[in-house]
Formats: structure tokens, sequence, C-alpha cells
């Protein structure tokens, strides 16, 4: 689920953060850069893991800003194509089912990569699968599921990329937009609920 | 159901006046049980600095612990708080003086029974720790191609013995720290530990908290 990513970037620090020790300063200069965001292709950022060097810090002309190369590691969640991972279920909708793991809440299970014999009850919105015994199990919401990651979606959202005025976004599924979808499936024994196994 | 945790903005890559650059884009694995560890350091270390500051008289004057760090941290805590992860009411992780014991005690009572798993696999049964055949048959592929049902119940035993069994009062021979670390190569375990001498330029005597860390890491 975790790996562990190394950086490479410029970072600034300004003369009112001269007090704190420069490992501090640092550390916190870049938490607050990438913690609790998608870097693309790359995964959800948690934090920094350490720092493994940095450069002199030089000061450039106009204002005080110290700034320094600064070579370090970041914690990263990005689950890998295979792997079994357990979650909430969060919400469903004729399309599919969706689940979290507090941290991160773009999980997708599509319809068509649930169990065979699932469908979406539209008066209850849940989904139901009818085992071949007859029995219909329930997925229900705020339930702990297991499922497999098929696939990731990245969406760049740098600046550059946005439809410019006027222009139509390029997808949209009505969900808004993420940087980062993940794919699932509940299709094999052993997933879905946990209670069930 | 809040959308406050869904992180929204993406650092762009090769934006013209950025230096950031990946190195590597993630070839090192971490366990759950790592991350769990990691955060609540984490947590700790934030908690000491801030009081820190606040001897010093520097809180409100410099730049505090990021906001989205803490509560990135906070939510990953909060999942690593659920109940079906295997250290949830489990005295075998109470030992922390050597956290990559039950790792390695894993993928040696496993080699030593000859049977067979991929890295992956391996991760993924220290992370969820099944206890029956279908939840085993999730993380192993192919199952019952590649083992017989004697060797899967094998597997779910050895788990069982160095996971611990799921059992609320857990099994009294609680694992000592460290003590009996098999003689097993420290070298395949140290991943890319972090050069602690470069810290000497920026480092101004504290060296506490994310500075490189003697921390091993399952390889990837």
């Amino acid at each position: 689920m975790f790996v562990v990513s190394a950086v490479q970037d410029t970072i600034q620090l300004v003369p009112q953060d001269f007090a704190k020790p420069s490992v501090q300063a640092i550390s916190d200069n870049i938490n607050a850069k990438y913690a609790n965001k998608v870097i693309h292709k790359i995964g959800l950022c948690i934090g920094l893991f350490d720092i493994v060097s940095t450069s002199e810090g030089l000061i450039g002309n106009g204002t005080g800003v110290v700034s320094a190369h600064v070579d370090f590691r970041l914690v990263i969640w990005r689950p890998f194509k295979g792997e079994i991972l357990t979650g909430r279920i969060e919400r469903f909708s004729p399309t599919g089912i969706t689940l979290s793991t507090d941290f991160y809440q773009d999980i997708v299970v599509l319809n068509n990569m649930l169990f065979d014999g699932t469908n979406y009850d539209a008066s209850e919105k849940v989904f139901v699968w009818t085992t071949d015994s007859g029995t219909p199990l329930y997925f229900d919401r705020h339930e702990i599921a297991r499922f497999r990651i098929e696939a990731e979606h990245w969406i760049d959202m740098s600046p550059q990329q946005q439809p410019g005025p006027g222009e139509a976004e390029k997808e949209d599924d009505g969900r808004g937009r993420s940087p980062y979808t993940i794919f699932g499936s509940m299709q094999h024994s052993g997933m879905g609920p946990t209670i069930w196994w | 159901m809040s959308r406050i945790s869904n992180p929204r903005y993406v650092q762009g890559l090769n934006e013209a006046n950025d230096h950031f650059i990946i190195t590597d884009p993630g070839s090192v694995m971490l366990s759950n049980h790592d991350v769990m560890n990691w955060v609540q350091e984490q947590k700790a270390h934030a908690r000491q600095v801030d009081e820190q500051e606040e001897r010093e008289g520097l809180t409100g004057v410099v730049s505090g612990r990021p906001a989205n760090w803490l509560h990135a941290l906070d939510k990953v805590e909060e999942y690593m708080n659920r109940d079906f992860h295997p250290w949830h009411n489990n005295p075998k992780y109470t030992g922390r003086k050597d956290r990559n014991k039950m790792y390695r005690d894993l993928m040696v009572a496993l080699d030593d029974a000859d049977l067979e798993l991929v890295k992956t696999e391996l991760l993924m049964l220290f992370n969820t720790r099944p206890l029956t055949l279908p939840v085993l048959g999730t993380i192993v592929e192919e199952m019952d191609s590649r083992f017989d049902e004697e060797e899967q119940l094998q597997i779910l035993e050895i788990v069982k013995n160095v996971l611990g069994g799921g059992e609320e009062d857990g099994d009294t021979d609680a694992v000592a720290d460290g003590e009996d670390t098999a003689a097993v190569a420290d070298g395949e375990d140290t991943a890319a530990v972090a050069d602690g001498e470069d810290m000497d330029a920026v480092a101004d005597g504290e060296g506490a908290g994310p500075v490189a860390k003697e921390e091993t890491m399952h390889e990837a």
C-alpha cells in the first residue's frame, strides 16, 4: 500500500522561520507542500519520510528568502495492481460502489467488477448479490470490505492542463474530477464484506 | 460524508520554474505496520517540537506544523486503528525493539517449509493476516494450482503462529523483544537507508525527527 519515493526539490525558507532549526524548517516546508496531496502518477503523499541531503542555502535578490536544493523521501500511498485492500463502503450509485480508506475516498468498484449475479436495488439503493443458492447478500453501507486493485486513473490537475475559459472539461462523470482514482473489483471468493467469509 | 480529507491539489511535474524531480517513484515498500509506527512517531515528535517552540516563545512567530500534514497523519492513524488490522488486540505485536522480526520470521518459516511466495504476496500476508482459506486465496494467485490443500493449510498455520491467531485474549507466550533474533542476515532488510552524513551541512545539533534514521524497511 505504501511506498517511499525519492524527490528533489527547491525549498524556500522565509525569514520568519529562521528561528527554527534548519531541519525543522525544511521538514515543515516539505510537509506543507506535499502532505495530503496527490503527485501525478506517483501517488498520494502522506508526509516526509526523511531528508537525504541538502545543499547550502542561497539568498536571492529582493527578498530574504533562503533557497536550498533538498533531496528527500516521502511516504506515498499507492496500492499496486492485484493488491488486496480492506476499506469501508461509502456510497452506491447505479454504476458502482465507492469505498474509502479514511485518508482516501476515491476507490470505485464498477458494477461489472462485482460478483456475477449482483444487481443494483434501486429502491433501497444498495447492491445485492444473489448467490447460486438463492440467498441475497447485501453490500451494506459502512460495511468493511475486501477488494482487489485493478487499475488506477490519473488526471493531471496542474494549471496548464485545465480547460481554458469557455472550453468544455475533458472528463466529467458528474462526480467531480479526482486527480487519482482507483478502480477495484470484488469478484473472487474472500472479497466483499469481511463478515461474509 | 466529508470530502475535506480528499486531496485535490496536484503537484504539476515539469513546470517551468519548478525544480521538482522524482528520482525514485517508489521502489521501496513499507508494510502497514511500518506506516502505523511511523505515523505515531511523527505525531509524537510534532507535539515535542510544538512544546519546544512554546517554551522558546516562538509559537505564532514561526510557522508551526502544517495543518494538511497533521490532517493526513490523523486520517492514516484513524485507518490504522480499525479493528481488522492484525495488530489489533494482538500481544504478538508488542515487541518494539525489532519491528521487522515478525516479517523476517514469517519469511523464514515459509522458506523452511518450501512454500514459495512472491514478495508482494508475503507483504500482503503480513498486512492482512488471513486466517481462512478463502481470504488466503485472494492473496495468493492461482493458489489451487500452486499449492495443494495441505500446503495451503500449512501457510495458514505459519501465519497464525508468527502473526497471532486472532483470539481476543491472544497467545500467552508473548514474543520476547527481539532476544532470539534468528541469525537472519540484516543485509536483506536494510533497504535504502539514507545517509546521515549529509545532514551535517544543515543540522544545528538538534538532529531530531525526520533526519535520516537508521530505519530498516522492507525491500521492494
